[in-house]
């Protein structure tokens, strides 16, 4: 009640001061006027191209017919014409006429959102990304944050499937999560701005696994992306600004004459990248063939062989069935339809409106992405000086999910395959496939809309606001049939609602005292984050027709749990920014943020940056060498961001009803139908429901972590040293960075804890880690401006070493994970180190087995002594025994080290060829596809499920196979009595896999009809396109089946979702 | 014009401000769908819901690997093969097996580890601060003194509670670290060593002592009746307290309460299986798992069932995997028309052998999904029973220097009455040791796998100076190898730790 008391008292806050506003009159200013008209080159006249003086101070825009009047000093003798996407062009006042733009830009004249305002490239004074929305459209993907990897220098995509529109986990300047699988929350998403309004994808939170929120938005709708890195860029973001900022502008109306746009393509999924397997009569002979030389005479005599395998006459046995490509489409279809509308009318009002949908078949059977995204935008100016601007965007996704469920497309895992010696039925596949009649319905609904009003109240004084709104609906509901689970018919229904609201109010002062230009900023937002989540499941359905949870009477078949969880943060904060003859330039900007996760003693933090420039190049002494180096700006900033922990509720101590003790049950059925088990989690002892901050007794002790009082915010200062210089009239681009980001008092939540203290971890903000690089981004114009044939080169590296600077308990490793994947976190290593057995080949004889000098025994593995064609494992404690004692961290992470991209451009005429690949080095990834298709197949199962014997035929010649051999793996096949040696563990060096990759991303080509050619089809333009993604990836390790995909918790690739190569062909109308 | 401008101007920057005066509140957001400390402790039933957990623990660090049974039954007489290579080595003693600290599945690791014992003592020391800081008007009762009385018997059941679990590791362990406080930031406590078990029990002993002034005598009304503690049960484990420490004086008035005051009385000879369900008469102290919805998986290896029984019982396990041993079952059962040896034994062909089971926790049922059929075990977990309070008090008159023949002998009669066979005859009794060992011996009649029968052993050989149990013998008893070595991985985060004498050149970190 309290709560929405307050929240009421906020909203009323804010609805005053908009109200306020409204009534916030015109303020007069005299003028001496001078006027002009800007138009493209076509003619078409540019509205909303902004006029300034060459010192950068905003006189005017155009309107909508390219006209503009500005009021300028007798002294100014030139001004300056800019429009996005257009070069600046500098006109002396004497020739103001008709001013002509041309298409291209010049990189010092980008205009750059810098939190709440904009300015141009060659006044900043962060590490500002941008990238053009041209660059990224009509990519046939759901999801933008999918086509940034190798587009921007230093931010990293990493994706854990290739379902279409499946999350991604983005990375600004190196990971910093030390939340282990993101199970306290996560929080390590850089911070969303579309169109001004807080998208904070760390507060929402999906009913599916992989559900993800950006897919919601149409990446054709987007005009520019920016990348904002350093601190002085994103403390104005303050507390949020920790894992870097993300700005998203949408398109906007860029002409009075309405425009009405078209754009379609259509293609499909080919190829996905598969496992090599070998089926039907090959796979036969293969197994039969290892299993007679590795087998015992009396396994082979009694009968161990399956009988799939012995049986060569009989036809059900040998089946040529690949179950992946059972699974998996030949080709996947996609399509997308963008239709927009936009324009402008008297005084610079504006409108866009836009529909689009996207439909993608996913390359798994049974999977797919469909959306309908309409967004509308609308500027109005009411009255002089005041302007209101709306923006709404909505969209609807329906996802399919095949008959996986939670981000595995398949009802199995992968090492319980069917395998193709085995007889399926017709209605088996169909359920394995996901064709039969399965209820799956995955439906997100997003709304994301923002009112902002504007008003000039004073000369130089600009008083705005904005109240923004936001929601991700996510419902997914599901029937799994008995046939699939091995148990009972069960039906599933989740819904994951995450309503936000933020309002900004601010204050703006800008003004110009002779070569002098200050720029003030204050403000205040109020942000609120809610997360609704309903889980329902119901077991045991046993009337025809129904797919939902009806029928089945409450009680331990039947599990509801609700979770309604809410943030609240408040900032203040005041910027800053000076500059001299925009030669030198400083910035300072001061924020303070106080949010509801923390108590009132820690709720605070102050977060600043300090930055500063200098054009060398507008000095005199520089003009000599002005010829070759046209412009060079030297930056640098040092400030301190901040970051949330994941959990909302810290600093709560919180307790369970959880009473179970080890191998206590409610007495239902869970599992599947390979591992099925009495389960449910007692909440009582006699009947008393029981509290406590200890739950799930599991082995030997509970989860139980202490929360902490004095949690608080994370800090991370950072330095940025950066240039910027532009060559030859700019025809050669440079942008280089050096950073040092450190993150301070990372909250850990898996402490282990002294035992007597009940609890088995504690909380609180005691790791610190650094992050260091270099990032290089280059753009050249290869051929002249003049030339007819045009080649741009872009190319980005980003280097990146990250390490543990700081661990509490004196600096001990923390251990996490299952012990078959353990990863490390360790002073002085990168974050998440693999902990793993070394191992040196395998013993080729049993001489090879070292023996105890003192015992006289063999070395052991487990106490079971170890024979030839077993793993020579590094002993690391000498006690000849093989035990988890001798893991060791290995120092290598799924981090990458080195990222980046580069795009060759070629235009001639009307035709264009753009050819685009990024790449990625310096990780390792656990090769867990081969691992698991090992794991399946031991000798004991084969046959019922028999793995896919093709995977490792590649490497078989890497298999001990007799005596004498020194090889990489061990023994495929142990025979009766000998005891495995759980050889295909992936916690053993030989799956760790050098994940590095280059890979061919995207090769477009286009034609715009002539100009000519498409008025004469009354369309203003027309152009055909058509692109290849996916194309290539050249691999580090050849074993890796796709390094593009893995799981970053475990970081195991483990490709059961393929990527496929993916061609579209399409045009564009404008009429 | 301009002057409106620079009112609504300063209004503006006045609305500014009120944000953060008017909307103070906005940044206290309790957690609603989460319970927590800081939002909870407001009613009598978040006391009670507390508490429980207190006992909840107790059954969690009972059923971690089958301890309750792996500590006081399986290192006896009572078996004569133990099929699995990780119980083997705990009934034969070889305690001190490395085994890495990541093997938490390993039986031998779990049983060395103390951790859900100190969950359970921290949920008491929780509860003894937390209840402290309610206010009277939060607990049940029509006047201040009954809600006074309210919050003390919480009180008295976590001192119950903690008292419990020091008095069952001193027996385990030995020395173990004493913490009775609450504490509020765990993360600078890397310093805890063991403190001397005398000290422990009178902690536990003062705990009790002021425990049984806020309980009342069996409630047969009371669904919580055995189950939880009430002043009977105080006065049981003040008793076996006392007994563990040698102190027969006071545990002989002790085991007088129970048996005159505590409102128990014993079970008909024909209804033996009623004690093992749960909440008979004769209860006094059991840990609640009966009902279906707090019940173990038999299949699971926290469950007794699994462990001693097999097909028809458990129809997933052929063989008995804890073999009863025959030649004691005889021995100690010489009249085989002994109620309890005909109710509680059978004898069942399983494979081609036939084998012994103890079915006292047979109360099995099962649950079918897709054809398949898993097992339930409901039966609470027998920690005290009034047979066992007259036989210790039987114990506590023979182990006096002078011992009081009669008294035993009269006690041990009541036990054997009901059983069906004939009265033990104080002719037959030549002296003290006799004496002590026909306690033991019917101890071992009454109580066979009731957790008690490893503890009969070692307070029988520190009377008698004969070691009955199978693999420690009386030297390297007296050297103190009962007591449970610690695992090394404990001294990790506590490097006050010392590991337990007879141990320490065994099992060294």
């Amino acid at each position: 009640m309290h709560q929405l008391f307050f929240n009421g008292k906020l909203k009323t806050c804010v609805l005053l001061s908009c109200f306020f506003l409204l009534y916030l009159g015109a303020y007069a200013q005299k003028k001496i006027e001078r006027s002009g008209h800007v138009q493209e080159a076509k003619g078409d006249p540019v509205s909303g191209a902004t006029i300034e003086d060459v010192k950068g101070h905003v006189l005017g825009q155009t309107d909508s017919k390219g006209n503009f009047t500005v009021s300028v000093s007798d002294t100014v003798s030139r001004i300056k014409v800019t429009y996005a996407g257009y070069m600046a062009l500098v006109v002396p006042i004497g020739k103001l006429g008709n001013i002509v733009l041309s298409q291209g830009k010049s990189p010092m004249d980008e205009v750059i959102v810098m939190g709440y305002g904009s300015q141009t490239r060659k006044k900043v004074t962060g590490s500002v990304a941008i990238l053009d929305g041209d660059a990224i459209k009509n990519t046939p993907e759901v999801s933008f944050d999918a086509m940034l990897e190798g587009r921007v220098a230093g931010i990293s995509i990493q994706s854990s499937s290739g379902e279409p529109g499946a999350k991604s986990n983005v990375i600004i300047r190196g990971t910093t999560n030390v939340d282990y699988g993101n199970a306290n929350g996560g929080n390590t998403q850089p911070l969303y701005v579309i169109d001004g309004v807080i998208f904070d994808v760390n507060n929402i939170q999906g009913a599916y696994a992989l559900s993800n929120p950006l897919s919601l938005i149409n990446p054709n709708d987007i005009e520019s992306i920016e990348v904002l890195k350093d601190a002085s860029a994103a403390a104005i973001y303050g507390a949020r600004g920790g894992n870097g900022v993300i700005i998203v502008k949408t398109r906007r109306a860029l002409s009075k004459r309405p425009l009405v746009t078209f754009n379609t393509y259509a293609g499909a999924t080919t190829a996905p990248r598969l496992m090599d397997v070998i089926t039907g009569n090959a796979e036969r002979t293969l197994k039969m063939r290892l299993l007679a030389s590795q087998l015992g005479y009396t396994d082979i005599a009694n009968d161990g062989i399956p009988i799939q395998l012995t049986d060569s006459l009989n036809p059900a046995f040998n089946n040529d069935v690949d179950w992946q490509s059972m699974l998996i489409r030949k080709n996947a279809l996609v399509n997308n339809q963008d239709l927009s509308v936009s324009g402008a009318f008297d005084n610079r009002n504006s409108y866009r409106i836009g529909l689009n949908h996207y439909d993608e078949q996913g390359a798994v059977k049974g999977f797919g992405a469909d959306r309908i995204a309409p967004n509308f935008d609308l500027q109005l100016n009411p009255a002089p000086k005041f302007s209101v601007g709306f923006t709404l965007q909505m969209s609807q996704e329906k996802r399919h999910h095949g008959a996986g469920t939670n981000g595995n497309p398949f009802s199995f895992t992968s090492n319980n395959f069917p395998t193709s010696l085995a007889q399926m039925s017709a209605s088996t596949m169909s359920y394995y496939n996901g064709t039969s009649n399965r209820y799956d319905d995955n439906n997100i609904f997003l709304y994301n809309g923002s009112i902002r009003l504007t008003d000039s109240v004073a000369k130089h004084l600009t008083v705005s606001t904005t109240y923004s709104l936001n929601n991700s609906i996510d419902k997914y509901a599901y029937f799994s049939p008995v046939e699939l689970n091995g148990i009972q018919n069960e039906a599933f229904d989740i819904t994951a609602s995450n309503p936000n609201w933020a309002s900004e109010s601010l204050v703006t002062y800008y003004n110009h005292f002779g070569d002098h230009t200050l720029t003030l900023i204050g403000g205040f937002s109020a942000y609120n984050a809610k997360q609704y989540y309903n889980y329902s499941e119901a077991a045991g359905i046993n009337v025809s027709g129904i797919y939902t949870l009806q029928t089945v009477a409450p009680g331990a078949n039947l599990t509801v749990n609700t979770t309604n969880a809410f943030k609240n943060t408040e900032s203040y904060y005041g910027q800053v920014g000076y500059d001299y003859k925009s030669k030198y330039l400083f910035q300072a900007l001061f924020r303070r943020d106080a949010s509801s996760i923390y108590s009132s003693d820690y709720r605070w933090g102050t977060f600043y940056a300090f930055s500063a420039g200098w054009n060398v190049s507008d000095e005199d002494f520089f003009q000599p060498l002005k010829k070759v180096v046209n412009a060079l700006k030297i930056r640098g900033s040092y400030g301190v961001t901040g970051q949330d922990p994941g959990s909302w509720y810290a600093k709560y101590q919180q307790l369970y009803t959880d009473a179970s003790g080890y191998g206590s049950t409610t007495g239902a059925v869970y599992g599947s139908a390979l591992y099925a088990y009495l389960g449910g989690v007692p909440a009582t002892y006699n009947g008393t429901t029981v509290v406590s901050p200890y739950p799930y007794g599991n082995n030997y002790s509970n989860y139980g972590a202490q929360s902490s009082n004095s949690v608080h915010w994370e800090k991370y200062p950072q330095l940025d040293l950066g240039a910027d210089w532009s060559m030859f009239n700019s025809r050669l681009n440079f942008v280089v960075d050096y950073y040092q980001k450190d993150s301070k008092g990372k909250y850990l939540w898996l402490i282990p804890a002294e035992t007597t203290t009940g609890y088995q971890y504690y909380s609180g903000n005691y790791a610190d880690l650094t992050n260091r690089g270099v990032e290089v981004a280059v753009n050249a114009n290869v051929l002249g401006p003049k030339s007819p044939f045009q080649w741009n080169t872009s190319f980005n590296i980003a280097f990146n070493k990250g390490w543990v600077s700081n661990l509490p308990n004196g600096g001990q490793d923390l251990l996490y994970g299952e012990s078959w994947w353990q990863k490390t976190l360790s002073r002085g290593e990168p974050i998440f180190t693999y902990r793993d057995y070394i191992t040196k080949g395998v013993f080729a004889t049993d001489a090879d087995v070292p023996t105890d000098p003192i015992t006289g025994k063999k070395m052991t593995y487990f106490g079971t002594t170890l024979h030839a064609g077993d793993s020579r494992i590094v002993d690391q404690n000498g006690d000849y025994n093989i035990d988890l004692n001798d893991k060791v961290n290995t120092g290598k992470s799924a981090a990458p080290k080195v990222t980046g991209g580069f795009t060759n451009t070629f235009s001639y005429k009307g035709f264009s060829l753009s050819v685009f690949v990024n790449y990625s080095f310096g990780n390792y990834l656990i090769n867990g596809t081969f691992s698991d298709a090992l794991n399946g197949s031991p000798y004991s199962s084969w046959g019922a499920v028999a793995g896919p014997a093709g995977i490792y035929s590649s490497s078989l010649s890497q298999f001990w196979s007799q005596p004498g051999q020194s090889t990489t793996y061990p023994r495929l096949v142990y025979g009766t009595g000998s005891t495995s040696q759980d050889p295909w563990n992936v916690a053993r060096d030989y799956f760790l896999s050098d994940g590095g990759y280059i890979k061919i991303q995207q090769v477009t080509v286009g034609y715009t009809v002539p100009g000519k050619i498409s008025s004469r089809l009354n369309l203003r333009s027309l152009r055909f396109y058509g692109s290849v993604n996916n194309l290539h990836t050249f691999k580090r390790s050849k074993s890796l089946v796709d390094p593009t995909v893995y799981d970053y918790t475990t970081g195991s690739s483990n490709t059961t979702y393929p990527t496929g190569v993916k061609i579209i062909g399409g045009l564009s109308v404008d009429l | 014009m301009k002057l409106k401008n620079k009112y609504i101007n300063s209004s503006l920057l006045l609305v500014t401000l009120l944000y953060s005066t008017a909307c103070h509140k906005f940044l206290d957001q309790n957690p609603i769908s989460t319970l927590s400390d800081q939002t909870s402790w407001k009613t009598d039933a978040d006391a009670n819901s507390q508490v429980a957990g207190c006992y909840s623990l107790i059954r969690s660090a009972f059923n971690n690997a089958c301890s309750y049974y792996s500590y006081g039954d399986l290192p006896t007489d009572l078996w004569s093969s133990i099929n699995t290579g990780d119980y083997g080595n705990i009934y034969q003693v070889n305690w001190a097996i490395s085994i890495p600290s990541v093997n938490t599945y390993d039986p031998k690791l779990k049983l060395r580890l103390w951790t859900p014992f100190y969950s359970s003592i921290q949920q008491s020391n929780r509860c003894l601060h937390f209840l402290n800081q309610m206010s009277d008007a939060d607990f049940t009762g029509s006047s201040s003194s009954d809600q006074e009385a309210r919050r003390n018997k919480y009180l008295a059941e976590a001192k119950f509670c903690r008292a419990f679990n020091y008095f069952y590791m001193a027996r385990v362990w030995g020395d173990v670290p004493l913490d009775t406080s609450y504490q509020a930031d765990v993360s600078s406590i890397t310093i805890d060593p063991r403190v001397a078990q005398e000290k422990v029990l009178q902690s536990a002993i003062s705990d009790l002592n002021w425990a049984k002034n806020w309980l009342s005598y069996r409630d047969r009304n009371s669904t919580d009746r055995v189950v939880r503690a009430d002043k009977g049960t105080v006065f049981a484990l003040l008793a076996h307290i006392y007994a563990w420490r040698g102190s027969y004086d006071s545990c002989r008035i002790a085991c007088d309460s129970v048996i005159q005051q505590g409102g128990y009385g014993l079970v008909a000879g024909s209804s033996y299986s009623s004690i093992y369900k749960g909440q008979s008469i004769e209860g006094i102290f059991e840990v609640a798992q009966n009902t279906s919805t707090e019940a173990l998986s038999a299949q699971s290896d926290a469950s007794i069932v699994r462990w001693t029984m097999a097909a028809p019982y458990l129809p997933t396990i052929a063989i008995p995997i804890w073999q009863t041993s025959g030649n004691v079952l005889s021995k100690l059962y010489s009249d085989t028309t002994d109620k309890r040896y005909t109710s509680s034994f059978a004898y069942v062909t399983s494979g081609s052998t036939n084998y012994y089971f103890c079915t006292k926790y047979s109360n099995i049922s099962s649950e079918t999904a897709n054809g398949v059929t898993y097992y339930l075990s409901a039966n609470n977990i027998n920690v005290f029973r009034l047979a066992d309070i007259y036989l210790l008090r039987a114990e506590a008159n023979a182990a006096s220097p002078v011992p009081d023949y009669a008294s035993a002998v009269a006690d041990i009669n009541i036990v054997r009455e009901r059983a069906g066979i004939a009265d033990l005859q104080l002719s037959n009794i030549p002296g003290r040791i006799a004496l002590i060992n026909a306690v033991t011996d019917e101890r071992g009649r009454e109580l066979w796998l009731e957790g008690s029968r490893y503890y009969d052993l070692v307070r029988n050989a520190r009377l008698t100076l004969t070691s009955q149990l199978p693999y420690i013998n009386i030297s390297d008893f007296q050297k103190g190898k009962y007591y449970w070595p610690i695992d090394p991985s404990l001294m990790l985060t506590n490097s006050g730790l010392t590991q337990t004498p007879y141990w320490q050149q065994l099992l060294e970190q």
